[in-house]
């Protein structure tokens, strides 16, 4: 019997992870899909993006890999077009502050390891720039075949980003991104839930960000404060 | 990520320290219960980032350091063993991101935190800059270069702390403020495993 349940668990969870990749797999090269573009949509996507000066102040859970999860607090002051962004320990440790220029420079105040790799510091400006700031890049407003709107943006490298405002019949989802590289497969997923208003802006109380392609994990973060600021 | 590891762990028994005064005999310590606040100031936090919990601590080196808000949280150190836990979806999930291996070395430490003895100490270099002032500064350049000092706040009452601050750098500092003090009652050692 003992014998019987531990191949039966071997067998389950074998099937656990097939779909656990094979889930992977399916995101990973899903591609942006087809738009019937029009004027106007009911639902502006730029209210998704915080106008004026803000911080928020998430909990991030990191997991990068097998048995590989941290928990940090992540603190992000938008001002104007920089972003300055700090990782702290639940204790008080400061792990990484930098500031983000408008030109896409980084200042780097303080970057204790491993988060002293310049890539963790691009990474980071790319998944913060993508959930506060709007994509740049020409715009366009359409509906996908299932009627959903759109507003898809592509840049000079072809990169396409599309924003999926709150739909009409969906409960929970206040709003998800989705970006594409020139080769059209997805590299980068955000889904915002719980979304609740603040000075007209749609504030998610949890944000699921999914990275995909050389550097693969998924933020779950939490939101502990938004605050705007004068 | 290590040192890291090392510098909370040697933080947190740092606060949990019961001195008399500095380099004076204390009463002997056998456990230490206590509520704290603490602030995280940064220079781009508009306003401190405030956290609350309780510590437990049980001679010879048994601690439970556990955060209430924003993010509930315990770390367990027992039997040599230490263990750190995180709330997610309402359950309590072992965070494995802090490697924790290297805590060994700072038990060595306890008993001379708790004595009340910092001078001698490997990790810092204490002064004591009043009666109820004291100031440890890393002697490790890699230690240094995460934390600049801590400066340790004693209470009137002979062998407890008011606070700690801990200073990273320019505009950056944590200070953690105790209150409701309870020194030798009997806690169980089920307070340092994790259930």
């Amino acid at each position: 019997m003992r014998f019987f349940l531990q191949s039966r668990l071997k067998h389950i969870f074998g099937l656990i992870v097939l779909a656990t990749l094979l889930a992977g797999c399916a995101a990973r090269d899903q591609h942006p899909p087809s738009l019937t573009y029009s004027q106007a949509l009911p639902q502006k996507c730029d209210g998704i993006f915080p106008e004026g000066t803000w911080q928020f102040v998430h909990s991030i859970n990191f997991a990068g890999g097998r048995d590989n999860t941290t928990t940090v607090i992540g603190v992000t002051t938008l001002a104007e077009n920089s972003i300055h962004s700090a990782l702290l320990t639940v204790e008080g440790l400061t792990l990484f502050a930098a500031d983000f220029l408008p030109d896409d420079s980084l200042n780097i105040q303080r970057a204790v390891p491993p988060f002293d790799n310049p890539h963790f510091a691009e990474g980071m400006m790319r998944d913060i720039r993508t959930i506060f700031q709007p994509p740049g890049g020409v715009s366009q407003q359409g509906r996908t075949a299932a009627g959903n709107p759109v507003c898809r943006y592509t840049d000079g490298h072809d990169m396409v980003t599309d924003i999926l405002p709150k739909r009409h019949d969906d409960n929970d989802d206040c709003w998800r991104i989705r970006r594409y590289t020139p080769k059209a497969t997805m590299n980068l997923a955000i889904t915002g839930t719980s979304c609740k208003v603040q000075a007209n802006l749609f504030i998610p109380q949890h944000i699921e960000l999914q990275s995909f392609g050389m550097a693969e994990y998924t933020l779950k973060m939490k939101l502990l404060s938004a605050d705007r600021l004068q | 990520m290590k040192l890291i590891s090392c510098t909370l762990l040697c933080l947190l028994l740092a606060f949990g320290i019961p001195v008399a005064s500095a380099e004076r005999e204390s009463p002997a310590i056998e456990s230490i219960q206590a509520d704290f606040t603490q602030e995280k100031h940064l220079k781009i936090l508009q306003k401190p980032l405030i956290s609350t919990g309780t510590f437990i601590f049980a001679a010879p080196d048994s601690l439970r350091w556990e955060y209430r808000t924003p993010i509930p949280s315990v770390l367990l150190m027992h039997d040599g063993t230490i263990q750190k836990y995180i709330q997610q979806n309402g359950k309590f999930v072992a965070d494995r991101g802090m490697r924790l291996d290297s805590m060994q070395v700072i038990l060595t430490e306890i008993g001379n935190w708790l004595d009340g003895r910092f001078s001698g100490n490997d990790m810092f270099t204490a002064s004591f800059p009043s009666k109820n002032t004291v100031l440890l500064e890393p002697k490790d350049p890699a230690l240094a270069g995460l934390i600049s000092r801590i400066e340790l706040k004693l209470a009137e009452q002979r062998g407890l702390l008011d606070s700690v601050t801990i200073t990273e750098g320019p505009q950056s500092s944590t200070t953690m403020t105790f209150t409701n003090r309870v020194l030798n009652q009997d806690i169980p050692a089920s307070a340092f495993i994790a259930e």
